[in-house]
């Protein structure tokens, strides 16, 4: 029974006790003893305090439940409701079941809460860990500093590699404990310093060829790779990150290759020059006088010797291309003349097809800076090639001009053409167009792979329009300003 | 009759410049290794010297001509860099060689002139 109806239905009970009471004592005649105001005021009184009592009682409960609600919201959740008002039938015994299904719902919601976050926090934990763990074991030295360059992390092999303490160096600025120097001993500049290029938002990388060094404690310098890069959040730097790769066995190995070649060199080329000199002795009819058919077999003998010096030169070129340790040596020289040089050398080729080769030289060109042999070696492959492929009586077009700031060396020939189908492949390494066997030539397919990379070294251009059967133009440019000067261990042959 | 010393290992190009240079009306004396070829020099000083770079025993063409151009005896002897390394020009005319050629460009016909022509300068 609801509390409204037990409150209603008391009152009322009570009420029509006490005007009963009241009835009773007015027909018993005690109205002649006490005065019936008295009787009524008694009666209210007796009414007042019923009400009191029963008004307590309900109050109490509420008080509790308030207690309970205020207890919830400073958030303990081990509060426990009396069992009997669990069991009510009435509104005090619905608010105490509310209330008892809210603590469990929000204990239970707390508790998948909770594992949520324990599980997440391990997550973190675990890939922090895992991260940490990556960086450690990366077998380069792994070296991080914040935006003013002092460290803040280094993997075990940067312990290693410079003979750090990890607890020594962290939070020391890297300039004062990182020695990097170029060429073993010489300083870097302060405003060249990777480290402050790097924190000003540059990608550094120092390979073998910049020859740069660190140190161990003990002052033993070791050559390296290093690569400096901005570590950037939210935009902006806050640090930078730096990856040292010891080299030594790297420069070991380029060492024993630039060995290679030099002996591969000599030893190749010793057999092919005896081949030649007897061949030309006996030629020159020094040793006696030769017939006809012995003269023409010694041409062949002394061509198929002289193909395979070219081969022999052209890999041991491209040996050390892909080194990229050839030097670049600039001198002011006419490189006009040296066109025409090429020219003279290739009469006897250009005399056996009866090529006609139209020259259009711009002779206002004044003496630039050029390395005299690498020039000769471009003039000489385009023009051979392009008398190479030309048909007998053909027609060659050899151009060198000036325009804006480049000099453009353009070779124009009227002969087989390159097929469509070989044009992405032309400058790959051993590489001859498909039509080549279509007129006699020897080739290794090493020419135009040598002259592309010479040109990239120069800062020039190459390309090529081609039709098959009407002939190809080979453009070459590179700054009017000429070559730039560069060292290198080896020369081009 | 000029006399020309070849310092060279390999025998078949030794071969080689013996024939033609004696054609040629020169007297030839040939040396293989760099200590045979200084011990030769010092005693036939000859007119000139063909020298190649590698060669057997311990010493190189490089260290021939320092050693050569060290003793007074025979520092004036006009030598010929002969060899099929073809970076090195430079250092070898610093070091006092009076002309290098790369065997593989190049031609007897070429070097017989050359040692003419320097023979006859001097």
């Amino acid at each position: 029974m609801s509390l409204k109806v037990k409150i209603i239905l008391f009152s009322t009970i009570i009420s029509a006790l006490t005007i009963i009471a009241v009835q009773l004592l007015f027909f018993s005649g005690i109205n002649n003893l006490i005065s019936p105001v008295f009787i009524t005021i008694i009666g209210i009184l007796i009414l007042l305090v019923i009400y009191w009592i029963a008004v307590d009682l309900i109050f109490q409960k509420l008080i509790y439940l308030i207690e309970i609600a205020q207890t919830i919201a400073n958030g303990n959740l081990n509060v426990r409701l009396k069992k009997s008002y669990l069991g009510r039938d009435d509104e005090i015994g619905i608010v105490s079941r509310a209330f008892y299904f809210m603590l469990l719902k929000i204990r239970q919601t707390l508790n998948s809460l909770e594992d949520k976050v324990r599980i997440r926090t391990e997550e973190l934990a675990n890939a922090k860990a895992t991260d940490e763990a990556m960086l450690t074991s990366i077998a380069d030295a792994v070296t991080a500093v914040d935006k003013n360059g002092n460290i803040i992390f280094i993997n075990d092999k940067a312990e290693m590699m410079f003979s750090w303490e990890k607890q020594e160096v962290i939070g020391k600025n890297i300039l004062s404990v990182w020695q990097l120097k170029i060429d073993v001993n010489k300083e870097v500049n302060f405003e060249n310093h990777p480290i402050l290029m790097a924190l000003s938002g540059h990608k550094i990388f120092l390979t073998m060829k910049d020859n740069y060094w660190c140190y161990r404690d003990n002052n033993v310098p070791f050559p390296v790779n290093v690569s400096v890069s901005p570590i950037f959040l939210d935009q902006k730097i806050i640090g930078a990150i730096i990856i040292t790769r010891d080299i030594t066995d790297d420069k070991k190995i380029d060492k024993a290759k630039t060995e290679f070649v030099s002996l591969a060199s000599h030893q190749l080329r010793t057999p092919l020059s005896a081949i030649n000199w007897f061949v030309e002795m006996i030629n020159s009819g020094e040793t006696g006088e030769i017939n006809q058919t012995q003269k023409k077999y010694l041409e062949i003998i002394q061509n198929t010797s002289k193909r395979m010096s070219e081969l022999v030169n052209s890999l041991l070129n491209v040996t050390r291309i892909e080194l990229g340790n050839f030097s670049i040596e600039p001198q002011p020289y006419d490189i006009i003349s040296l066109a025409k040089m090429t020219i003279t050398e290739l009469q006897p080729e250009i005399n056996g097809k009866n090529i006609i080769i139209e020259q259009d030289f711009d002779t206002t060109l004044n003496h630039i800076p050029i390395d005299i042999k690498l020039t000769t070696m471009i003039f000489q492959n385009l023009l051979s090639n392009a008398i190479k492929y030309s048909y007998q009586n053909g027609k060659i077009k050899f151009s060198i001009k000036k325009m804006n700031i480049d000099i453009y060396i353009i070779v124009e020939d009227n002969g087989i053409g390159i097929p469509k189908n070989d044009h992405a492949k032309i400058f790959s390494k051993f590489y001859r167009a498909s039509n080549t066997t279509k007129i006699r030539s020897e080739g290794t397919g090493l020419g135009l792979y040598i002259i592309k990379n010479i040109i990239e070294q120069i800062q020039g251009k190459i390309w090529f329009t081609s039709e098959d059967n009407k002939g190809s133009t080979f453009y070459i440019t590179f700054p009017v300003s000429g070559m730039i000067k560069r060292e290198g261990q080896k020369k081009l042959s | 009759m000029s006399k020309i010393l070849v310092i060279e290992d390999d025998s078949v190009l030794q071969q080689a410049y013996k024939d033609k240079f004696e054609r040629n009306g020169f007297q030839v004396i040939c040396a293989v290794s760099g200590e045979e070829g200084i011990q030769t020099a010092a005693k036939e000083i000859p007119d000139l010297i063909i020298l190649d770079i590698i060669l057997v025993g311990n010493l190189t063409g490089e260290d021939v001509l320092k050693q050569i151009k060290l003793n007074p005896k025979i520092s004036s002897i006009p030598v010929v860099i002969m060899t099929n390394l073809d970076d090195k020009m430079f250092k070898f005319y610093d070091m006092g060689a009076n002309w290098y050629f790369v065997k593989a460009t190049t031609t007897l016909e070429q070097v017989l002139n050359k040692i003419k022509e320097i023979l006859n300068h001097n």
